[in-house]
């Protein structure tokens, strides 16, 4: 029987998981191990290990928690997601079913995919000396790769646009993306933040409009997100953020990855990949334009859920008041200035890609 | 505080699950406590800087719906209480800022170079005021948290 406890963090048992997954499947499997990952911060994730048929197989549970997702895009979206991209050469776990209204877990929206053998982190990836260096660079060499076959898709002809409203054309791309993020952050901010208003009437004046073509753009990504098997990227996975736009705001979103190898290396490696420059204004606009987008998720979703559905975890607090009132701080001192002048503050101390001309 | 200490100590005993909650908690626990002791001090930085803001823009201000947006707001802030609440200074704060956004974007809407050039100028006034003290209470509050 399910505890208040288990109700309202949305913790759930393995036995629970035992009998829903036997039900699903139409036969009696057994669970070995069901272990939730963290952070988890935007959808809970369970990893499976299972006999089924006196075979071993694995599942990945992705549910929305109790007080719904840290994130603007639904569930539904994510696995239309996972859905579509499964029939093109970018790869992902393969998606297995996606239900809302349930029995199990309270009814709240899942899907299922098979777990895909490697790990979200790589052993060894921070270790100092030639041993690391050459980690780094299959790591990176291999994130690049996966990335660029992403913006490469032929997002209308594998049916994107059947559930992402794209962009009216390339040249707008981020300009689509600037009103569609600013008209959520009006919506859903906790309190007025005028220092926020007055970073986006600046960043309007200056959004580049020099993208070479729509893209599949994944969103958060890099290691931590991603399946990594033997230093090589094997599956794409968390979709939580994914849109149509322009696909250097992924450069920008890798959360540190692409920084491992250092920003020209990594630059040229994209660039090669894709066949196109990326100019530095728009790479600058993406790692400004990211910041803001984090403080509107930290702030406008997982603060929210904090204050007003019932989201328990203090990381919502410590993330959505004092990690975005520190961004926000940094993101002031960016106005006024031209956008690689202002990356570069934002960046000062550390290895910034708007550094490369020197 | 007690609030925030209710929502902390039920987290704790999920800390073995990992380092980042129980970081999380305590940060947060930390920022608290510093907040009852400063937030005052700090939310009349900012009530100051607001009031600045709305009353310097407001005759450089085209839009009639922003002129009165400002007066009300500033009619109903009034002369600040020498004992007024952390609560009712919170929503003057957030009153005054919710005008302040209309007069920042109106702002950078103006095509008269010179007008927006001393909006502009008036606003910068306020945000280096409002960073710079966003800044220092954070990083005085709970070091540096590393999310």
């Amino acid at each position: 029987m399910t505890s208040d406890f288990d109700r309202v963090t949305g913790h759930l048992r393995q036995d629970e998981i035992q009998a829903y997954l036997s039900e699903k499947l139409g036969e009696p499997i057994e669970v070995l191990s069901a272990k939730q990952t963290y952070p988890g911060f935007s959808r809970q994730t369970w990893l499976i290990q299972t006999i089924v048929g006196g075979s071993a197989c694995g599942f990945a549970l992705r549910l929305d928690p109790p007080w719904g997702a840290s994130v603007p895009y639904s569930l539904e979206h994510e696995w239309r997601v996972y859905e579509t991209l499964w029939k093109t050469p970018v790869p992902v776990a393969e998606p297995l079913w996606y239900e809302v209204g349930q029995t199990f877990a309270d009814g709240r929206a899942l899907m299922v995919r098979r777990l895909v053998e490697g790990s979200s982190t790589v052993a060894g990836l921070n270790e100092v000396g030639p041993a690391g260096d050459a980690r780094r660079r299959r790591v990176v060499q291999s994130h690049i790769e996966a990335l660029a076959t992403l913006h490469s898709l032929d997002w209308r002809g594998a049916g994107f646009d059947d559930f992402i409203s794209p962009p009216p054309s390339a040249a707008d791309a981020l300009r689509f993306e600037f009103d569609t993020w600013r008209a959520l952050w009006r919506d859903r901010r906790s309190e007025a933040f005028p220092l926020v208003t007055e970073f986006l009437c600046w960043l309007e004046e200056c959004i580049p409009s020099d993208t070479p073509f729509v893209s599949v753009v994944k969103g958060n990504n890099g290691v931590g997100e991603e399946i990594f098997k033997d230093e090589r990227l094997v599956a794409m996975s968390d979709f939580e953020l994914t849109s149509l736009g322009d696909g250097v705001l992924d450069l920008a979103f890798s959360q540190g990855t692409l920084e491992l190898l250092g920003p020209k290396e990594t630059l040229q490696l994209y660039e090669q990949a894709m066949g196109v420059r990326v100019s530095p204004e728009r790479l600058a606009f993406a790692n400004l334009w990211i910041r803001f987008k984090a403080i509107a998720n930290i702030n406008g979703y997982a603060l929210w859920g904090m204050q007003h559905n019932g989201d328990f975890r203090t990381t919502c607090a410590a993330l959505g008041i004092v990690s975005a009132k520190m961004s926000i701080a940094m993101l002031a001192g960016c106005i006024g200035k031209s956008l690689i002048d202002a990356d570069r503050i934002l960046h000062r101390g550390h290895s910034g890609y708007t550094d490369l001309d020197g | 505080m007690d609030t925030i200490e209710k929502l902390v100590l039920p987290e704790l005993p999920r800390a073995s699950w990992s380092s980042g909650y129980l970081h999380s908690a305590l940060v947060i626990l930390a920022l608290a406590k510093d907040q009852v002791s400063g937030a005052k001090e700090r939310l009349l930085v900012e009530y100051e800087g607001l009031s600045d803001l709305l009353r310097e823009s407001r005759d450089l201000i085209a839009s009639n719906e922003i002129k009165i947006a400002i007066d009300d707001a500033l009619h109903q802030s009034g002369r600040l209480p020498p004992m007024i609440a952390d609560a009712k200074l919170q929503d003057l704060c957030e009153d005054l800022s919710v005008v302040a956004n209309h007069v920042i974007e109106h702002s950078y809407s103006i095509r008269d170079g010179e007008t927006k050039r001393k909006l502009l100028a008036l606003i910068a006034a306020y945000r280096a005021t409002a960073a710079a003290q966003m800044s220092n209470a954070l990083s005085n509050a709970a070091g540096r948290p590393i999310f």
